[in-house]
């Protein structure tokens, strides 16, 4: 019998029973800015254009690389006041993209993790509050590894590692092209 | 399984047609376990065992009991933030096997139906790339050699060839052409030369499905 190492390559993490949870998009733009900042009254659209230069230092800053040629950004306000940066990424969970949303304060701290749109049958549980909650504080220069100071899900391990990934790439976005 | 071998009769293997369709030909049970993820620990280690009785001769259509006990190595290392992968297992497979007798078979044709003991080892190794969303292309090579109770090394084959692997929300397919490159051990009159042909084919062609749930 001939070996298919397709069957450790991608269907590595062991079995799991979770109820089926797919192609959900959880929240929109405006309901995830709604949801991180809810004191604010104003979203300035400013997408960061990616170029090889700024590919470059965050991922010297980061040690993710970054993919795409521009960053969806919103300066949040609030009474003429800027209260941080409201970010959209995209990650790839195992097969599927995961949409998310990052919120910063003005320091570059992150104050929360939101998914938006959720698309794979596994992996679903990144969505709970408690894992979320662990990126909060967190800046530039912190590790975001996984069972260091990035708690994994088993059975989630692909969406964990790359929603982590991802913030670490966002706040070296912040330090490269946002402070 | 299903099987023809109609118009092919290889003496000790192919002893004459056989027709069926979709059977029952054996069960087989697995246990895997990682000892090391390759998302969290840099390079994936697990072993796997796979026990498997048969009462049908994959080859030959005929009846013939056989016992497998598999363990295998299995090695994976992500690269590009978990966009290309190459994987490699080892496996070393132990076999008792025992045919049955058959009434009516040509004048000097050797049926052994003595119990026999078969030791398997097969190395394969792949790299796959996500070169689009859900798309992945692949090539894999397996080297399988087998180790038999009367007559030493019995076969070797040396298999490679592409993948095309499609994963969904739902549901992954993985289309692979796998055709035979090198191949040794026994041989029947008149085969091609290079190529293991009686437990091996020329060329394979394999579709697999998957559903997520």
């Amino acid at each position: 019998m001939q070996n298919n190492w397709f069957i450790p390559l991608l269907a590595a993490p062991a079995l799991v029973c979770v109820a089926p949870s797919y192609a959900a998009q959880y929240l929109t733009i405006e309901q995830a800015q709604k949801l991180m900042f809810p004191n604010a009254d104003g979203f300035a659209a400013q997408a960061v254009a990616l170029d090889a230069r700024l590919k470059r230092a965050i991922k010297e800053r980061s040690g993710v690389a970054v993919r795409n040629d521009s960053q969806p950004v919103w300066r949040v306000q609030a009474g003429g006041k800027q209260l941080g940066w409201f970010i959209v990424d995209e990650v790839i969970g195992k097969h599927e993209f995961i949409t998310y949303a990052l919120a910063l304060d003005m320091s570059g701290a992150i104050l929360g993790v939101e998914i938006m749109d959720y698309r794979e049958t596994h992996g679903h549980e990144v969505r709970n509050a408690k894992w979320r909650a662990q990126f909060k504080g967190k800046r530039a220069g912190e590790a975001f590894e996984l069972d260091e100071d990035i708690q994994n899900i088993s059975g989630a391990t692909l969406s964990c590692k790359h929603i982590a990934d991802g913030a670490k790439r966002l706040v070296a976005l912040y330090e490269a092209a946002l402070r | 399984m299903s099987l023809d071998t109609s118009g092919l009769l290889i003496d000790g293997y192919l002893p004459g047609d056989r027709q069926f369709g979709p059977r029952l030909s054996g069960i087989e049970a697995g246990l895997k376990y990682n000892f090391l993820s390759p998302v969290k620990d840099g390079i994936g280690v697990g072993m796997a065992v796979e026990a498997s009785y048969n009462w049908i001769d994959a080859h030959s259509g005929q009846d013939k009991d056989t016992l497998n006990l598999e363990t295998k190595l299995l090695l994976q290392k992500n690269y590009l933030d978990d966009t290309l992968f190459w994987a490699t297992n080892l496996g070393l497979e132990a076999t008792y096997a025992k045919r049955g007798a058959i009434a009516g078979l040509p004048a000097g044709f050797d049926w052994p139906t003595d119990p026999e003991m078969e030791i398997e080892f097969t190395g394969s190794t792949g790299l796959a790339y996500r070169f689009a969303p859900n798309w992945f292309a692949g090539v894999e090579l397996t080297y399988q050699t087998e180790f038999e109770t009367e007559i030493g090394q019995e076969r070797w084959s040396l298999f490679g060839g592409p993948s095309l692997h499609y994963g969904g929300r739902q549901w992954w397919a993985t289309l692979t052409w796998y055709p035979q490159l090198k191949g040794g051990g026994e041989a029947f009159p008149g085969q091609k030369s290079g190529l293991h042909l009686i437990e091996k084919t020329e060329q394979e062609l394999r579709f697999k499905i998957g559903y997520n749930f």
